[in-house]
């Protein structure tokens, strides 16, 4: 099973990339993906207590179950308008 | 009537208010979001922003259509820019017509108070020596 990832802003630019394609474990969360990928770059906890997520363009929580497909989005702190 | 648009060129302040304007409306209410020269005492130069641009679509619709449950509007529209912008550019321009002034007002106030907290939008600011991404708090749902 595989799914599009994609960063943005402090996300992309740690990680080099905009977006990039992840198999995923059966049943893996959200929260489970977050920690694999994003972990390693990012290793203060108080990153991820701001980190909002999204599937398939809408918000999402960390418990949310990946499937086969999904497009998801790392969401840092928005700062529109 | 909707008018969503994303744009690497000047927003066109004028457009945004002509896309909202009806017969049937007496109000037409606007806020324009323009680059500030200073931020937590640092002096500003300039700004980028970043878009997720499919999902800014569906949320800005989103945010419209919960904007016309609460309100008497009869057209909104949206553009924000994208990429570098230097000081007193506009950001974002939105605009709202109704009937009345005070439902428009309103529901302008509100429109940018909820694309602040969920706008899949990010900036960062020029400094003279350095640059940082704004942290704001957000509140997606």
């Amino acid at each position: 099973m595989k799914v599009k990832l994609l960063f943005f802003a402090m996300i992309r630019e740690k990680i080099g990339k905009d977006e990039v394609d992840m198999e995923i474990f059966p049943g893996e969360t959200l929260e489970q993906l977050t920690q694999r990928v994003l972990a390693p770059a990012f290793p203060h906890a108080r990153f991820f207590k701001s980190l909002l997520y999204a599937v398939n363009e809408e918000y999402a929580g960390p418990q949310t179950i990946l499937r086969d497909g999904d497009e998801v989005a790392f969401i840092p702190p928005v700062a529109g308008g | 009537m909707l008018l969503i648009k994303i744009t690497k060129e000047n927003i066109n302040r004028e457009e945004v208010r002509r896309a909202v304007a009806h017969p049937d409306c007496g109000a037409i209410a606007t806020f324009e979001g323009d680059i500030r020269n200073h931020n937590d005492g640092k002096e500003v130069l300039g700004l980028e922003y970043e878009v997720y641009e499919k999902m800014f679509q569906a949320e800005v619709k989103k945010i419209f259509h919960e904007l016309a449950q609460r309100w008497e509007v009869k057209a909104c529209a949206l553009v924000q820019r994208v990429g570098r912008l230097d000081v007193g550019e506009a950001g974002i321009v939105i605009a709202v017509s109704s009937p009345h002034r005070h439902s428009g007002m309103a529901a302008c106030a509100w429109a940018i108070e909820e694309f602040k907290k969920r706008a899949p939008v990010w900036k960062k600011e020029y400094y003279l020596t350095d640059a940082q991404w704004v942290l704001c708090n957000h509140g997606g749902k």
